[in-house]
């Protein structure tokens, strides 16, 4: 949900919202869809809305500009120069992506003398987009493992190698666990819950303690477990925390190998974990009595 | 080449086509459906052979078949190998087809690597994790 901004008028159409600026659309209109489908990148949306205008020739498009909401969702603003019978015309794209869905705001100026403000109004529309998910179990941002390939798992992610299966090694990244709703994570809650499945923990390491460079505080540990006429299977677990989520990841691989090559790959994977800033309680204390 | 949701690949003499399925869920999939498309409406499919247990070179599971499209004469008009993938929960075919059983054994080798060399493409439009949001390229 986005509000009007000041003078501007609002028409309520099926699936979108148009906002048309005091001097009429033919100076600018912004349109606003928030359940707009499934996410999906960037330039693929982009290009799909700027298809979708047959009279508008895209000239350029300037780097993609990365953004949190005030609710702490992922969000991107786009500015596409173009050209509409023969006259300048400035879109400014604006996205909003969850788990689920994403929102999308598409700025249209043909008045040069405003390209400024709409381009300033869209950004903040994007930025205070009111989507009402509040604190939830979500995917965090990591740099994937180049050359993986991802399998999906509703939130979570299982990455393969480029030779799996022969090298029989998974990366998976969880979603983050908001520790106020879901509990918090430990080793031996995740050993308890392979003994439910039928698996025995025969060996477990350490725990190791560490701080990524962005100052992340993370837990490790290794175990090995194993069931009757099943080859035992050893896991790398390395959880992050922060006061409100923890981040856990996991490799798993054949017990009887030492893969320093994957442990690097989890190591990196774990260093490019940005954790989510501080919540904006005034925009998410719906959720909180 | 795409053929809809396939991808068609042919020798440069196109005596050879190589139609690759997408990968799909396994839930009601025959892979027959994939082997015998394009089969005219006036011919008959004759399966020759069936080898489960093979594997691509990665160590994905696959089983190859010959078939051969027989017209309603009993004549043969083409002859087909295909190797059927599973990969993950995801289940994909590589169909060759090539005129009769003489072209079929001139590029058996290469077509078995061919087969051997398959491993899955499963980036898709969908993103899998937050940083490929952010990306301008197509998947």
């Amino acid at each position: 949900m986005i509000a009007v901004p000041p003078g501007w008028t609002i028409q309520h159409l099926p699936e979108a919202i148009a906002l048309t600026h005091p001097n009429g659309k033919e100076a600018a209109q912004i349109h606003y869809r928030e359940r707009a489908g499934k996410p999906r990148r960037v330039g693929t949306l982009a290009r799909e809305i700027l298809a979708a205008w047959p009279r508008i020739t895209v000239k350029s498009i300037a780097p993609l500009e990365r953004l949190l909401t005030i609710e702490g969702e992922f969000a991107a603003l786009l500015g596409v120069e173009c050209t509409e019978g023969g006259r300048d015309v400035r879109i400014d794209l604006g996205f909003v992506f969850t788990d689920d869905f994403f929102s999308s705001t598409a700025g249209t100026c043909r008045d040069p003398a405003l390209r400024q403000d709409v381009t300033t109004i869209v950004r903040e529309l994007v930025r205070h987009d009111n989507l009402a998910l509040g604190v939830r179990r979500r995917r965090v941002e990591y740099q994937p493992p180049k050359d993986w390939q991802p399998f999906r798992r509703s939130l979570a992610t299982e990455w393969i190698p480029p030779d799996f299966p022969r090298h029989d090694t998974t990366l998976l990244a969880y979603p983050a666990n908001p520790i106020a709703v879901t509990g918090r994570l430990t080793f031996g809650s995740a050993h308890t819950y392979l003994e439910g499945l039928g698996w025995q923990v025969v060996e477990a390491s350490a725990i190791e303690k560490g701080m990524t460079k962005r100052g992340v505080a993370f837990e490790a540990q290794e175990w090995v477990f194993a069931r009757a006429k099943q080859p035992p299977r050893k896991t790398r677990m390395v959880v992050l925390a922060d006061t409100l989520y923890q981040y856990p990841f996991e490799l798993r691989m054949v017990a009887t190998d030492n893969p320093v090559a994957d442990r690097d790959v989890l190591a990196n994977v774990v260093e490019s974990v940005v954790p989510f800033g501080p919540v904006n309680t005034s925009a998410t204390q719906f959720w909180i009595e | 080449m795409r053929d809809g949701d396939w991808t068609l690949v042919s020798s440069p003499d196109d005596s050879v086509r190589v139609l690759l399925t997408p990968l799909v869920g396994p839930a009601g999939v025959d892979p027959r459906q994939m082997f015998e498309r394009d089969v005219p409406a006036e011919c008959r499919v004759e399966y020759l052979s069936f080898e489960e247990r093979q594997h691509t070179r990665s160590g994905w599971a696959m089983a190859l078949t010959t078939l051969r499209v027989l017209d309603a004469k009993g004549v043969e008009r083409e002859r087909r190998v295909a190797a059927v993938l599973s990969m993950l929960t995801y289940i994909g075919a590589i169909v060759a087809r090539l005129p009769n059983e003489a072209a079929l054994e001139r590029d058996r080798e290469q077509l078995l690597a061919l087969f051997a060399s398959a491993r899955p493409h499963l980036w898709s439009k969908e993103p899998a994790c937050v940083a490929e949001l952010f990306s301008m390229e197509e998947p």
